[in-house]
């Protein structure tokens, strides 16, 4: 694979995986960081993906693996990323705690529903991948995908109603 | 965003036949009124990360940059280099006719030294030791020389 490719096929993912990147680090210096690094991996074995049948899944599922080191060498406990987010920053103090709220809340959900629901949800509405990209990801089929992620969104949607009645 | 219009999306939102524009334009719009959707979209916003202008294309500069500094072609060409110069040193080492005598001059050589031996002791033919032990050696032998005379 030459470099023109290389970027064609491989480097113009860059701003896909920016969000999901962004998740999980968050902090623009250290994704652009891991961006480069992520890139310089597949770049080394150009060779080797060259002829990959799924050249797309094997950065977003790279760049993941590689987010995921960087977060367990900071905190070995981690085993889920799907739940790994950056706390919340905001300069109001009454938002940031709102937020913050908000964050607990959402979490406990998140926490409570199946896993391969929660990952396609995050991967989704998150992440900002379309559901071939989630496909290539999950190895799951488009139409499994749509329905885990609609049972997802409705079981969301239904806890926080839930935890919206109660609080009134 | 007219209640009729936000219901549909919403439904549509949840059955996953939404599109992204549609998806962000809920997010965009959607108010109170429906507090779960509003929180969810709230949570949204606050993580989904937007990706700053021109990002792959600053990004591929700094990359080029990168993979152009690496010493990986200086590195090849130098050991190509010292691959040949290795080969050379080997091939002119042990393939030098000029360091190598030939048979001849061996033989030459070998006759030279021989000469230069006193003449006595090329004349001992043969010895046979009769008597031999730690102080003396007694032997016989038989000289050319005296034929002659």
């Amino acid at each position: 694979m030459n470099k023109q490719r290389f970027k064609k096929e491989v480097f113009s993912l860059s701003e896909r995986l920016y969000p999901m990147v962004y998740r999980l680090l968050g902090n623009r210096s250290k994704v652009e960081d891991a961006i480069q690094e992520i890139m310089l991996k597949l770049w080394k074995k150009r060779k080797k993906i060259e002829h990959h049948p799924d050249i797309k899944g094997l950065v977003f599922l790279t760049a993941r693996n590689h987010c995921i080191d960087i977060l367990r060498k900071k905190n070995p406990e981690i085993e889920d990323s799907e739940l790994y987010f950056n706390v919340f920053k905001s300069e109001n103090g009454h938002e940031q705690l709102e937020l913050k709220e908000l964050n607990t809340v959402i979490l406990k959900i998140l926490e409570h529903i199946p896993k391969q629901q929660r990952e396609v949800l995050i991967m989704k509405d998150l992440d900002g991948f379309e559901f071939e990209e989630i496909a290539s990801l999950t190895a799951l089929n488009i139409e499994h995908i749509r329905v885990l992620l609609s049972r997802a969104r409705k079981q969301v949607r239904l806890e926080l109603k839930n935890n919206y009645c109660y609080e009134r | 965003m007219k209640d009729k219009r936000l219901k549909d999306l919403i439904a549509k939102y949840q059955e996953t036949q939404s599109r992204t524009a549609e998806e962000r334009l809920l997010r965009e719009r959607i108010d109170k009124s429906d507090p779960a959707m509003h929180s969810w979209s709230k949570f949204v916003n606050a993580h989904k990360a937007k990706v700053p202008e021109q990002f792959t294309d600053k990004q591929w500069e700094k990359f080029n940059k990168h993979i152009a500094s690496t010493p990986q072609f200086v590195i090849r060409i130098v050991s190509i280099a010292a691959s040949i110069l290795v080969l050379m040193t080997l091939y002119f080492s042990f393939s030098n006719p000029q360091d190598e005598l030939s048979y001849e001059e061996k033989a030459s050589l070998l006759k030279q030294a021989k000469n230069m031996l006193p003449e006595q002791n090329q004349e001992i033919a043969t010895q046979d030791i009769i008597y031999e032990d730690h102080s003396i050696i007694i032997y016989t032998t038989t000289e050319k020389n005296l034929n002659n005379d």
